[in-house]
């Protein structure tokens, strides 16, 4: 568990760890035994739902799927090996998938880079110019391509919109940081990111934010101390002095975890 | 005799509806695509994730582990 916790922190959002939970135990239970552990506040994801069997007999065990949703590995945890094919994908999604035109290839190694917008012109670029020889293909490939990313640019814009309604300010600016990087060179995009970040940073939103920042100081001490003797009492004080809000209830229920 | 085979038939589709409704997950397989799996719950810290699919794009590591 430490090393998956650990690989999430080095790959950043690069990587997403899961942790799924086996067993009787109720989500709040799992939470709660984390939370002890010192296991929580960083991007890693929990569940207690298996998506998928795993046909492994003993825990912990591991499944890596590839950026492209193919399973590479199903073992106990290799940590090494678990590394060597993350950094092989990675090094992949930079070089585009093998099997579509060298010109739309192009758009999606600029894609896999975070160049969104130059990745949109190269994709583009090959629909209004095809190339002479299989052209049909190639455009086909580009349309296919621009899908693509513009279903993964939209996942993106929603994670933000997820994170203003989870009261988690600081990874909406975090997400909004890496967009605005990748949407340069796009003027629509640009736009679409300039509203977001209006969003995040507007008066509707000052109560949640202040509220956001307040308890964020509060999580760093827990998520790094662990539980201490008062740490359930300055939840509940918070959850009440900002009360309404969604820091307020992730406070209440992180008082909860803890008695 | 046709009433019973029609009632027999009846639970057999019964029973084809159930275990369809409470079909176990299907097995990961090294090489092979990651099956379709819909969460009924948000994941924790996951900003609304419930599909599986919205991991493409992301290499994902799946720990599976138990608090025991």
């Amino acid at each position: 568990m430490p090393a998956s916790i650990k690989l999430q922190e080095e790959y950043g959002d690069k990587v997403q760890v899961v942790f799924v939970s086996v067993g009787s135990d109720s989500p709040d239970q799992v939470q709660a035994f984390a939370l002890k552990k010192k296991w929580l506040g960083g991007r890693a994801m929990w569940t207690s739902e298996p998506p998928f069997e795993t046909g492994m007999k003993t825990i912990p065990s591991t499944v890596l799927v590839s950026s492209a949703g193919e399973v590479l590995f199903v073992d106990n945890p290799v940590e090494s090996k678990i590394k060597d094919l993350i950094d092989e994908d990675l090094k992949s999604q930079e070089k585009g998938p093998k099997d579509v035109p060298d010109p739309v290839r192009k758009a999606y190694a600029e894609f896999a880079k975070d160049s969104w917008g130059k990745a949109l012109l190269d994709a583009q670029a090959v629909i209004d110019k095809p190339p002479t020889k299989d052209g049909d293909a190639a455009v086909a490939a580009a349309k296919a391509a621009l899908e693509e990313f513009k279903k993964s640019i939209d996942t993106r814009f929603a994670r933000v919109d997820a994170c203003v309604a989870d009261g988690l300010f600081d990874r909406a600016t975090d997400e909004l940081a890496a967009i605005g990087k990748a949407v340069k060179g796009d003027a629509e995009l640009t736009k679409r990111h300039a509203d977001a970040v209006a969003k995040v940073n507007g008066d509707e939103l000052k109560a949640e934010r202040d509220a956001a920042a307040a308890l964020s100081k509060l999580e760093k001490k827990l998520y790094s101390n662990g539980p201490e003797d008062n740490s359930a009492k300055q939840l509940e004080a918070f959850a009440d002095k900002y009360s309404g809000t969604k820091a307020g209830d992730r406070a209440r229920h992180l008082a909860s975890l803890i008695k | 005799m046709h009433r019973s085979g029609l009632l027999a038939a009846t639970a057999l589709v019964g029973v084809a509806l159930l275990s369809a409704s409470s079909a176990a997950p299907e097995r990961a397989k090294v090489g092979k695509k990651i099956p379709e799996f819909k969460f009924e719950s948000p994941l924790d810290n996951g900003l609304g994730i419930t599909d599986l699919q919205a991991f493409r794009g992301t290499p994902t590591l799946f720990e599976f582990w138990g608090t025991y």
